[in-house]
């Protein structure tokens, strides 16, 4: 599955302004509660519950925020650029930049599994990285995007 | 994680300076300045003067930003209030509420599904009591507390000074030595000092040891440590606020009989009012006159629950001498728990010490189900899930690099209950009691977190 099948523009944020943990996932949720028509408040809350068992900050400034929602119907994306970076909780204890927030029905399957350990992967190549953390718009961050999807 | 509380009170101080050794972000809100001076003065947390109800002092505190909102003043209705302004102006916060009043008890559930939507009630009051009806029905205990809804219970016994029988025999040797099953012994207190021993370590008289045991069990071991069921039959209440009326329509309910001692005599004429079969006596419950008229040398338990502690402790010792057979002393300053082994008072129960109890559980990382602070809060008892990704699962026990000062103690697969040895493996979504010196708390934690991959 490629990211761009689900990512959509609208959902990309490239000039977060919250600070902290709850204040970004809210503002990262709002596009994509609308897109997929649930509601945000639904979706904040599975989110910080989803982070309370193991934040989802894995580290070099990377956040991947994700949780099951049962009114689903199929799998959203938003994404979300910081520079001012925020504190995630994350393990290697610095502030998160980037962020994909990634919301699956409740009965999926394993593809937002493998969406899932797609996004951590190509986030380890730093080039790709230093790229998004630069963007000045979302359709920059498309065209990025868009070059790792057509390698996939 | 963000937390805000609002009220500075005894509970509230309590917590923010736990939280503040944690490195969470604390803001704490109250409308005395003197309470605020007190939280400035002794830790280190944002605070507010101002009034927890107000839109306004809410948002200053960043409740946007908070992920829990503890309302824990001693006003209920200003604890509904801060929770229904927040409910509007950050939903996704989780709140917490103080409510005391037994008025609300049957509207517990309105509160959580509808506005002001708290997704935690906590009453101390009730909690003591349950306490103090867990501390009536096992012999010798100091402390007891439930998990897996009951079936397994951490019990606080103390050595009897003169037994000599289990003392310094090392604990590998204890079962044989005794004949019987002993179960796992995961702590002990001796001088004030908490230690998990090994097997090499042994009991001395007069240590206080915490053993987890199944229910059914529970009775054949404290015999062997020389504690046998005393049946309760009379009972004498020194104090009839809302514990001591909780408490009395309690052990009415077990047929219990009770008298009850309360100082003013507008609350005596309702208590009367209030209760059936129980004995309302108006007096002070530490005068040696009324307690000799009451007989209390044939008082099986006596429970004191005035708001002042100096007189619970003083009424428990006097009673105690008089011939009771066993007293329970309400305690809240946490300063004074060092004390009372030292002079004679064993058990003890705090209704803001189970508050704290009950707030613990919604602060620690992971799906935990329920904590508690062991004697000092030296340690800490957490039953959890273990989840999948997490550390804690699929591997043999003894190859899982667990943190020192941290010991799982039971295991509950379905409903069956096991004590774990080395090889035991932990299965995704089986459910596990921990046990956890304080420094190696953020360590629990963190094998109890789930990886990445977690959905």
């Amino acid at each position: 599955m490629k990211i761009l099948d689900v990512l959509q523009k609208e959902a990309v944020l490239v000039n977060l302004k919250s600070r902290d943990k709850k204040s970004v996932i809210e503002e990262l949720a709002m596009p994509v509660a609308r897109i997929a028509n649930i509601n945000h408040d639904d979706l904040v809350r599975v989110l910080m519950e989803r982070e309370r068992l193991g934040s989802t900050g894995i580290g070099g400034g990377i956040a991947i925020p994700h949780g099951k929602i049962k009114e689903l119907e199929s799998l959203a994306m938003g994404f979300g650029l910081s520079r001012k970076g925020v504190d995630f909780e994350s393990m290697d204890g610095r502030p998160a930049h980037i962020f994909f927030l990634m919301i699956t029905p409740e009965n999926s399957t394993g593809l937002h599994l493998n969406l899932l350990a797609r996004i951590a992967r190509i986030l380890k190549n730093e080039p790709f990285k230093d790229r998004l953390s630069n963007a000045v718009d979302s359709d920059e961050i498309f065209n990025i995007i868009r070059e790792e999807d057509e390698t996939f | 994680m963000k937390i805000v509380i609002v009220g500075a009170g005894e509970v509230g101080f309590h917590i923010a300076s736990r939280l503040a050794l944690e490195n969470k972000d604390v803001v704490i809100i109250d409308s005395n300045p003197d309470a605020i001076r007190r939280v400035s003065d002794n830790i280190d947390v944002q605070v507010i003067n101002g009034s927890g109800s107000s839109p306004l002092v809410l948002e200053e505190a960043g409740i946007k930003n908070a992920e829990i909102l503890l309302a824990v003043t001693n006003k209920d209705e200003t604890n509904l209030v801060a929770c229904l302004l927040t409910d509007i102006i950050s939903p996704a916060t989780k709140k917490l509420a103080r409510i005391r009043d037994a008025d609300y008890d049957k509207y517990h559930s309105n509160f959580r599904s509808s506005a002001p939507h708290i997704d935690t009630i906590i009453n101390p009051e009730v909690e003591v009591v349950r306490t103090i009806d867990r501390l009536m029905s096992v012999p010798g205990a100091v402390d007891v507390s439930e998990f897996a809804g009951g079936h397994l219970k951490l019990i606080g016994i103390q050595l009897d000074k003169e037994d000599t029988k289990m003392a310094g025999i090392p604990f590998a040797k204890l079962s044989q030595a005794s004949g019987k099953q002993i179960p796992l012994i995961a702590a002990v207190i001796r001088d004030e000092e908490l230690i998990i021993p090994t097997g090499n370590d042994s009991l001395l008289p007069g240590d206080t040891f915490y053993f987890i045991s199944k229910e059914e069990n529970l009775m054949d071991t404290l015999k062997t440590f020389n504690k046998y069921a005393e049946p309760v039959r009379r009972a004498l209440i020194v104090g009839g606020g809302r514990i001591g009326f909780r408490l009395a329509s309690l052990l009415e309910k077990k047929s219990i009989h009770t008298k009850i001692i309360e100082k003013d005599p507008d609350q005596c004429t309702q208590l009367a009012e209030q209760l059936n079969k129980t004995v309302v006596l108006c007096g002070d419950g530490s005068d040696q006159g009324i307690l000799t008229e009451e007989n209390i040398q044939d008082t099986d338990v006596a429970i004191t629950l005035t708001s002042d502690e100096e007189t619970n402790i003083l009424a428990s010792l006097l009673i105690k001498r008089m011939g009771a057979k066993k007293t329970i002393t309400k305690i809240s300053k946490f300063g004074y728990f060092p004390l009372m082994s030292a002079i004679g008072i064993e058990q003890v129960v705090d209704p803001r010490l189970s508050a704290v109890n009950t707030i613990l559980q919604y602060i620690r990382r992971g799906k935990v189900l329920s904590a508690k602070s062991i004697k000092g809060e030296g340690a800490e008892v957490v039953e959890a899930v273990a989840l999948e990704t997490s550390d804690i699962v699929g591997k043999p026990l003894k190859d899982i690099s667990l943190p020192k000062g941290v010991l799982v103690i039971s295991i509950i697969r379905e409903n069956e209950i096991t004590i774990p040895s080395g090889e035991s493996v932990i299965h995704p979504n089986d459910r596990i009691i921990i046990f956890a010196k304080r420094d190696a708390i953020p360590k629990m934690e963190k094998i109890l977190e789930v990886k990445l991959e977690f959905f």
